[in-house]
């Protein structure tokens, strides 16, 4: 019955259309690069990690025309900011487009920036720095201690050749799961158990109390 | 704002992001069809949205502005725009947006922030949540404390209760060392309701006596669900309090002191602002019942995949002079200290009787065309009973027919239950959150979603059929249908069948209408004594809904309009259960801190006039009074049936998202038991997805020991 469970953690991916948001996510889900039709079909995907259910959402390709809505980013805990290594302008959208609707997200909501399509760029004509990329994860995640990372939450990647992608979900799985004391306190409040899904509860619960 | 053009063909374009008009998009995306879903604003939802604090004041100011434009106005057919038609095509230009909401008017009701207070805040903002932890922990607070609005907010509150429910707790720990029936909803944490406890202890000082009888009552009442459990638990949380009032005498000193700090707490105008973001504040607030069609309906398209929803977890009535918890459930009724024991035997068996009426027509057949008010007298029920079936339970006026109200019996009484207690559901984050999860459903089976953009023009072909719009960007998209909410379409198009219009106010309060040490979710049908048929409907909603930060409410009152100042028409409601004041010691009633009104018209129910182009459906806007969301169903899928009559209807989709990914690597280890599982007997457990024939079928081993225990009690009382 895990699979009914509410995922443990939702992550997100934004970014200007055609950056290779679902390849990145299909490589990681699948293990496959596919040259992807615009996103249809799914609302999220599911991946279990350890004993935790993640939900990793798409934008089902509502971003190209301001469609992306807050509730994409409702309770989010980690947020995947990619844009296009090759192009500086999906790179200032991360700031400028979809730093708004971010206010949806859990104030404690990891971004991780991740420059995508390594494989096309030519690193002596490169027009973002990696350096101007840490800068804007580092920016974007001001509220978090983040000496616990690694590193700063900023990656570069490559769907066609699996560069990088795994460590993207690793890196955020480990800082968001297991979830860090203040989170398990959340999630374990009788307040967060008994916020109703209707897809679970309509199983347990009788619909006729009244009726003997 | 869409920078680049759209696709120029689509079958069908939606206008406006609304509930109606989602859950139609989501349908049509379901079954293929290629649909273009517009909004002239940059947020989804129209009437049905929701802001935070910061997004309703611009919502404000943008209706205040539009107030200047003419309500006629439509947009010209420039020379640009004619150069789109093609041969014998005509066009129809679109009305403007003209204000939804009108004499709209918003302010705190607290003060300014000192400088010193300002820099305190400043200083503190950023480590706010330990700050927080360590004054909450630190019971003695010094006097000069007060003065930091950080410490304001801790006080007696870093549990997360409504500051006034002292009075309360008070009673929840002296009646329940008196008295072994009394349950307390145990929190899973015991450590936390220790604590809650003991901050209750620590502010003891009144008597106790007039308090602890309401607070049993609610107690008792409130228990419901999780009373065996409780029981269970009783003895230990018997020897805690124990402890506890050990510790009550020694802190008796630092009570006195504390209670001063309680006295003086005081909400700044910045301590509002600085949480802006965490206010989620409908425009339409609605509830869903729990079986209702759109429950039904969000489980049958799966949408309810991606939202979550809270139970109203208590109705209340005003009744006697004051509120009181209305039994909803049979273990209410059976537990209720409010209703005798004949009474009792009343109502259970008229509601009873309701719950299947018609097979029983002898009962009301002769009575169905005259006042259910009149009918519930006939059968003989108390007046204490009259007004919970009739206000609370039934929610109809005294002028309502018995066969209506009867229905609205019924379907109420056959969503209790199911999730749980009271008969409604409420999605976190707020009822704006249904439109954009059914975009969701749309977005992810192909529909193209465009805010800040909408059509200027309808374009007729030769047959004079609608066959296309021309989009705020100047663009001509071909389709074979546009559906759209009246707000859009020529004025000539749509006949409203309401001039009723109704009055909304939205408060942010410090503490409950009625203190409880839960985090309650309340209803309550309040009838207003200037005109009793118009009653108003009281929502409280609080932190746990998601929709505000911990320590305040947000309070939605809703009522038809019965002149032009909504101030006027909710003011004996907001006399009655707030206040705009400081608070002194005798009251103890809740306090706004800031406060909205306005108006919107309703134009909840419309008809397409005969002058409407063909292949132009006309969905029906906001502001209707009623209190739940099933009429969006019926009306989302008349439009569906008209343009597919033969499709079904959202049906379940495949569902890529059943499959979980694991890993090899990281082989899947077994879950503990579910959140669900723990708390029931362990039945349940392999139950597949919730379908109702399952459900009905199924009645559930939890359900029937809870009627037990119920029983129990009652034979106890």
């Amino acid at each position: 019955m895990s699979g009914k469970k509410k995922a443990d953690l939702k992550v997100i991916i934004l970014g200007d259309y055609d950056v290779g948001k679902t390849s990145l996510i299909c490589r990681y889900i699948d293990g496959k690069f596919q040259t992807q039709e615009p996103t249809v079909g799914a609302a999220f995907f599911l991946k279990q990690w350890g004993p935790y259910n993640v939900a990793v959402w798409d934008t089902a390709g509502d971003e190209r025309y301001s469609g992306l809505s807050h509730f994409y980013c409702r309770s989010a805990g980690a947020a995947i900011l990619a844009f296009d290594l090759n192009s500086p302008k999906t790179f200032e959208s991360l700031w400028a487009r979809f730093g708004s609707i971010l206010e949806a997200a859990n104030e404690d909501c990891l971004k991780v920036v991740v420059g995508t399509k390594l494989d096309l760029l030519n690193q002596s004509e490169r027009d973002i720095t990696a350096e101007e990329g840490k800068k804007l994860a580092r920016e974007l995640n001001e509220h978090l201690d983040l000496k616990k990372l690694p590193h700063e939450p900023y990656f570069e990647t490559s769907s066609l050749n699996n560069q990088n992608v795994k460590e993207v979900f690793e890196y955020i799985f480990q800082h968001c799961l297991p979830l860090s004391a203040d989170q398990q306190k959340r999630y374990n409040t009788t307040d967060r158990k008994s916020v109703i899904d209707l897809m679970e509860d309509s199983g347990e619960h009788s619909r006729k109390k009244k009726c003997c | 704002m869409a920078t680049e053009d759209l696709p120029s063909e689509f079958d069908i374009v939606i206008l406006g992001t609304g509930l109606i008009e989602t859950i139609t998009a989501a349908a049509f995306s379901r079954i293929g069809l290629k649909i273009l879903h517009l909004d002239r604003n940059d947020y989804y939802g129209g009437a049905y949205s929701n802001f935070n604090l910061d997004g309703i004041e611009s919502w404000k100011q943008k209706n205040q502005d539009l107030q200047c434009v003419p309500d006629e106005e439509s947009f010209a057919v420039s020379d640009d725009v004619k150069k789109l038609l093609q041969d014998q095509e005509t066009i129809i230009p679109m009305s403007k947006e003209r204000s939804s909401a009108f004499n709209i008017t918003s302010q705190f009701h607290a003060r300014q922030r000192t400088t010193i207070e300002e820099a305190e805040a400043k200083k503190t903002k950023c480590n706010l949540f330990t700050f927080l932890k360590t004054e909450a922990s630190n019971t003695t607070a010094s006097p000069s404390a007060t003065a930091n609005p950080v410490v304001k907010i801790s006080d007696g509150q870093g549990d997360g209760d409504p500051q006034d429910s002292d009075a309360k707790q008070q009673s929840t720990s002296g009646s329940e060392t008196q008295e072994q029936t009394v349950h307390v909803k145990q929190d899973s944490d015991v450590n936390s309701c220790t604590e809650q406890l003991q901050s209750s202890l620590v502010l003891t000082d009144a008597p106790q006596t007039a308090s602890q009888d309401v607070g049993e009552k609610e107690n008792t009442s409130g228990g419901g669900e999780r009373e065996r459990e409780e029981r269970d638990d009783i003895h230990k949380r018997k020897a805690e309090s124990s402890e506890e009032e050990n510790n009550e005498q020694k802190q008796a000193q630092q009570s006195l002191e504390r209670e001063k700090i309680i006295q003086v707490k005081e909400w700044t105008v910045g301590d509002i602002k600085d949480d802006w973001r965490k206010y989620c504040i409908d425009i339409s607030p609605k509830f869903l019942y729990c079986s209702g069609d759109l429950v039904e309906l969000l489980i049958q398209s799966d949408v309810a995949r991606y939202c979550e929803f809270r139970t109203v977890s208590r109705v209340l009535t005003f009744l006697q002079g004051k509120l009181q918890q209305v039994p909803c459930s049979r273990a209410d009724v059976f537990s209720s200290k409010i209703v005798s024991l004949v009474e009792k035997r009343l109502m259970m068996k008229f509601l009873q009787f309701a719950a299947d009426y018609e097979s029983s027509p002898q009962e009301y057949k002769d009575y169905e065309d005259q006042p259910f008010k009149d009918f519930l007298i006939l059968k003989k029920l108390t007046p204490n009973v009259q007004h919970f079936v009739q206000h609370a339970i039934a929610m109809v006026t005294d002028k309502e027919l018995t066969n209506v109200a009867l229905k609205k019996t019924k379907k109420y009484l056959h969503s209790l239950g199911r999730y749980g207690n009271t008969a409604f559901l409420f999605p976190i984050y707020g009822t704006g959150e249904l439109p954009q999860a059914f975009s969701r459903l749309s977005a992810v089976f192909g529909g193209i979603y465009c805010l800040t953009a909408s059509a200027t023009h309808i374009i007729a072909d030769s047959s004079n059929k609608c066959c296309g719009i021309v989009t705020t960007n100047g663009q001509r998209i071909s389709c074979r249908y546009v559906v759209a909410e009246e707000s859009y379409l020529p004025s000539s198009y749509v006949q409203k069948n309401s001039a009723r219009k109704i009055s909304r106010a939205i408060f942010i309060t410090d503490s409950s209408i009625l203190s409880s040490e839960n985090s309650e979710l309340s209803l309550l049908h309040y009838v207003s004594q200037d005109d009793r048929n118009r009653p108003v409907t009281v929502m409280e909603l609080p932190n746990s809904a998601c929709v505000c930060p911990k320590d305040v409410f947000v309070v939605h009152l809703t009522r038809e309009s019965g002149c032009d100042d909504p101030v006027e028409d909710l003011k004996e409601v907001r006399d009655k259960l707030f206040t705009t004041e400081n608070k002194d010691e005798a009251e103890a009633k809740s306090k706004i801190l800031w406060s909205m009104y306005f108006q919107q018209n309703d134009a909840s129910t419309v008809t397409q006039t005969v002058s409407a182009l063909p292949n132009v459906l006309v969905v029906p806007g906001g502001g209707s009074a009623g209190i739940d969301l099933d009429f969006t169903v019926s009306e989302a899928k008349k439009i569906f049936l008209t343009v597919c009559p033969d499709e079904d209807f959202l049906p379940k989709p495949p569902n890529p998202e059943d499959i979980i990914h694991v890993d090899d690597t990281e082989a899947a280890v077994e879950r503990g038991p579910s959140e669900f599982q723990d708390k029931g007997d362990g039945d349940g457990s392999d139950k597949g997805e919730g379908n109702e024939e399952k459900n009905e079928c199924l009645d559930n081993g939890k359900d029937n020991a809870e009627v037990k225990g119920n029983k129990t009690d009652g034979n106890s009382t």
